[in-house]
């Protein structure tokens, strides 16, 4: 799925899981574990999600938000207090006002009952891509290495500097390796709010880029086109 | 105007027309009572036609006076009495029936008076003769006499006051029917409103003072009835739904495990993918179940915002994506060119769930895969989205019964029908919320073609 250095890396974040179902605790620890995390936490109430965080300084927070002795909601808020790593809401709670309100705390993600197990994991990994890129900033690609803080890549011994557009693509198209990501979303977060006629221009950044990160640029194995759509940056062989 | 309203217009143009018609058949028995004024009840011969007949009846020969004898029983039969005074003397030539106490002479000044009024209080009319004039009498407190003056220059202005008085009654009625038509109206406003609301749905509080009290009272306690029902619907759905979200997550998180687990026996894989398919489904059902509850509620429609319709489109399918679909299944997304300057005002949130289901819908029915395309289009006062797949479809019928089915949840013959869940229903039902229409046909390979049609905003 991730690229080994990448996974690695990501895999060694401490992950505290809050839900007061024993049984959902144990799968998604179970879960996590297989994927490789190498660190869970498990707490059942608000109060003992307190004392785990305090004490372990967890990287990553799974929420439930209805708890015995509180709201995961309210939970959010003690933990931003005085620590701020990311955080999932995972709950049963499938309002839209709910969501509204998790996302609207600042939560990373929200994401509701019953869920895809390989759904979770991408989010997660995706969160932590996101949340930790600074401190690894280097897109590993079979062949290729992408330096974004550097804006380079490095391909059969060669290195090619990436435009300040390039490299805002591509950082881009990572957080949400291995996704879609739409024409929409990519000239937006590229050129802001003014995106419209832009697309012309992304095809030609997008071509540039091929020949710099792809072994045959004609046809692409890492930055593919999917058709009327927008982009995906496969980031595993 | 509606129903209620008309038949209460109705009521109060009846009102109208009834005393118009009470009015002129007055009027008509007016004239018809003063027509008949001057013949006596019971076939008596009225005064004056008797007292013309006086010139020729009463003749003078061989020096006496001799009457007709018409005149004579017609005397008789009504009690008067008569007398013929010489216009040269005042003395009375000749007299029938003369009561003891009328004189018999008289001067100019005692026929002037007793010709307006009574004499010797018998009422009595006069009449020219050759010899004389000729008086008839008639009982006491038989007639009533009454003389009226009125200049000739005022007879001229009779007919305008008659039509100014006519006029003037029936603004009057006029004016009374149109404000018991607005005091009805007023009156009535308030329940027709409550009313209105209560059958679209939409709960009331009605002002619950005036002349219809005690309705706007049922009016409100219905509606508070309506309401603590639907919470309560809404509670044990949504109580349900989280009761079963947890077990389900259980049900499909381990049975992936297994399912991804390639140390277990293919078997075991296989039976672990289909509880998660059948977990899944249950899923489907229970946020089907919470979508349709959501859809009754007005906030809903509040989160309305203008967008794009290829940016939402496209972001939708990228979702749909990148959630996972088997191989066996391509989605194709197609587009006019200019839809750059359109618009679409909705909940993204409940179109993006409308577009899902049909996405989803052809994946469900076509286990063996298929290819769908997603087309948007700009039409005449539409943006449509289109779904169609190359699938098995479905039959003729089936789709007839589709796009006829509005009120599938209410339908008495829900369980007579072959449906095909919820999933198609919401679909309807969130088009039709945000004032467009779904149609389903089979396209030319025979797949389903699904399209949900929205009004477009211009940019």
């Amino acid at each position: 799925m991730m690229d080994g250095h990448r996974a690695d890396f990501l895999r060694e974040k401490k992950i505290i899981v809050v839900d007061d179902e024993p049984k959902v605790l144990e799968m998604i620890e179970s879960l996590l574990l297989d994927e490789g995390f190498c660190t869970v936490f498990k707490a059942a109430t608000q109060h003992e999600a307190l004392d785990l965080c305090t004490l372990n300084k967890p990287d990553f927070a799974i929420l439930d938000v209805m708890l015995p002795d509180g709201d995961g909601f309210s939970l959010f808020k003690a933990i931003r207090k005085s620590m701020n790593f990311p955080v999932l809401f995972l709950t049963a709670k499938d309002q839209p006002e709910d969501l509204l309100e998790g996302l609207g705390l600042g939560a990373d993600d929200y994401m509701v009952k019953p869920f895809l197990p390989r759904e979770l994991i991408l989010r997660i990994f995706a969160i932590l891509r996101r949340s930790y890129k600074a401190d690894d900033p280097l897109i590993v690609l079979q062949g290729c290495t992408i330096d974004l803080n550097k804006a380079i890549s490095c391909r059969g011994g060669r290195t090619f500097p990436l435009t300040a557009k390039e490299v805002k693509i591509l950082s881009t198209l990572y957080s949400s390796a291995n996704r879609i990501v739409t024409i929409d979303t990519i000239c937006n977060s590229v050129w802001g709010d003014n995106r419209y006629g832009y697309e012309n221009s992304l095809m030609a950044h997008i071509c540039r880029i091929r020949e710099k990160i792809e072994i045959n640029p004609s046809s692409p194995s890492f930055l593919i086109t999917v058709k009327g759509l927008g982009y995906r940056l496969n980031v595993s062989p | 105007m509606n129903r209620l309203q008309s038949s209460i217009k109705r009521f109060v143009q009846r009102l109208a027309i009834a005393v118009l018609l009470i009015f002129v058949s007055n009027l008509l028995l007016l004239v018809i009572y003063m027509m008949q004024f001057q013949h006596s009840v019971n076939g008596q011969t009225p005064v004056l036609p008797l007292l013309k007949t006086f010139p020729k009846g009463l003749t003078f020969q061989h020096s006496q006076y001799t009457m007709d004898h018409q005149i004579k029983s017609q005397l008789d039969k009504q009690g008067m009495w008569s007398m013929l005074i010489d216009e040269k003397n005042g003395h009375v030539l000749w007299s029938y029936r003369l009561p003891e106490e009328i004189p018999t002479q008289y001067t100019l000044s005692d026929i002037a008076s007793f010709s307006r009024f009574y004499l010797k209080d018998y009422p009595v009319t006069t009449w020219s003769h050759p010899h004389g004039l000729i008086v008839v009498g008639s009982p006491k407190n038989s007639v009533w006499k009454a003389a009226y003056m009125i200049p000739t220059s005022e007879l001229g202005t009779i007919t305008g006051f008659i039509i100014t008085v006519v006029i003037c009654d029936l603004a009057i009625i006029l004016l009374i029917c149109l404000y018991i038509d607005r005091r009805s109206m007023k009156a009535v406003a308030n329940i027709l409103s409550g009313i209105q609301s209560l059958a679209s749905g939409r709960l009331i509080h009605l002002n619950d003072k005036g002349t219809f009290e005690e309705v706007a009272n049922q009016l409100n306690q219905t509606s508070d009835l309506l309401k603590k029902r639907s919470t309560a619907q809404e509670n044990w759905i949504m109580g349900i739904s989280h009761d079963v979200r947890t077990p389900l997550t259980v049900i499909i998180g381990y049975a992936e495990n297994i399912e991804a687990n390639p140390s277990l026996p293919v078997d075991v894989q296989q039976k672990a993918s289909s509880i998660k398919f059948q977990g899944i489904r249950l899923r489907d059902l229970v946020d089907d179940l919470n979508m349709i509850t959501r859809l009754e509620d007005s906030k809903e429609l509040k989160r309305n915002q203008q967008m794009p319709p290829l940016v939402f489109g496209r972001e939708v399918i990228a979702q749909f994506l990148n959630s996972g679909i088997p191989e066996s299944f391509a989605i194709e997304l197609s587009f006019d060119k200019h839809l750059d300057h359109i618009s679409i005002i909705a909940n993204k949130h409940l179109l993006q769930r409308a577009i899902n289901n049909l996405l989803h819908n052809s994946i469900k029915h076509n286990p063996s895969g298929c290819k769908i395309s997603f087309i948007i289009s700009d039409e005449k006062e539409h943006v449509t989205f289109c779904v169609s797949d190359d699938g098995i479809g479905m039959e003729e019928d089936e789709i007839a019964q589709l796009n006829i089915r509005s009120q599938y949840m209410t339908s008495t013959h829900l369980f007579n029908q072959k449906h095909h869940g919820f999933g198609l229903y919401i679909v309807q039902q969130i088009a039709k919320i945000h004032s467009g229409n779904t149609q389903f046909s089979r396209n030319r390979l025979g797949g389903l073609k699904a399209i949900i049609a929205l009004p477009k905003e211009m940019i």
